[in-house]
């Protein structure tokens, strides 16, 4: 199964250069070779994912009341709020 | 492309590029001349045999990272089989007009110092084709 590596040194590395990330199947003898003079280095994609779940933590207040005051939420109005 | 005068080979070797660290290069692919000779015939005829496929390159030594000694040095010491390219342009891609060999090969040998006093340090390296495909060009 291909890998994705990155080029880490400054010569390029089967057309790809310096920098560049690209997909390969490399044997393991050719990627440990290659990783141990430091020509590549396998790129672990850490992408972030979708949060399946929007809920806040359970620990989280429910509605804001609950940190600040209704002064606070409200500052300098007098008018009684709905 | 009209006729070719060396300046930019490409020349990479186990995916490294050390084009800028060889001053030459040859690709040989002979095949055996077998003698096929029989009664009543006046000449030898011979007819091919298994061909065979051979790369050697010359370079200037140089001990950094992921240059030429850092790449050959365990090639050689493992006898691992890898790949070799070599086309005549490194600035333009492998195509018709720029066609690219490449042969999976072995090392039997490896001087990692060789010069005399005030000379640049060279190699000079004969990797051998291990592999049946032989030499072959991309495009094909």
């Amino acid at each position: 199964m291909a890998k994705r590596y990155i080029v880490t040194s400054n010569r390029s590395y089967r057309g790809f250069e310096p920098g560049e990330r690209f997909e390969e199947n490399l044997s393991e003898a050719e990627e440990s070779r290659a990783v141990a003079r430091g020509a590549i280095k396998v790129a672990n994609e850490t992408g972030g994912s979708v949060p399946t779940d929007n809920r806040p933590p359970a620990e989280a207040p429910a509605a804001p009341e609950e940190i600040l005051s209704e002064d606070e939420l409200f500052p300098g109005t007098d008018e009684p709020k709905e | 492309m009209g006729k070719l005068i060396l300046r930019d080979c490409y020349i990479a070797i186990d995916g490294s590029d050390l084009s800028n660290r060889a001053s030459a290069v040859t690709i040989e692919t002979p095949a055996d001349e077998v003698d096929v000779s029989s009664f009543g015939g006046d000449y030898h005829e011979i007819d091919r045999g298994l061909k065979d496929a051979t790369i050697t390159v010359t370079f200037f030594q140089d001990h950094d990272a992921n240059s030429v000694d850092d790449v050959l040095n365990p090639l050689n010491d493992s006898g691992d089989a890898f790949l070799i390219q070599v086309r005549p342009v490194k600035a333009s891609a492998a195509s018709a007009t720029n066609p690219e060999r490449r042969m999976v090969g072995k090392l039997y040998g490896y001087s990692p110092i060789a010069g005399s006093v005030g000379e640049a340090s060279t190699t000079d390296v004969t990797i051998r084709n291990a592999s049946e495909a032989g030499v072959w060009r991309v495009p094909s």
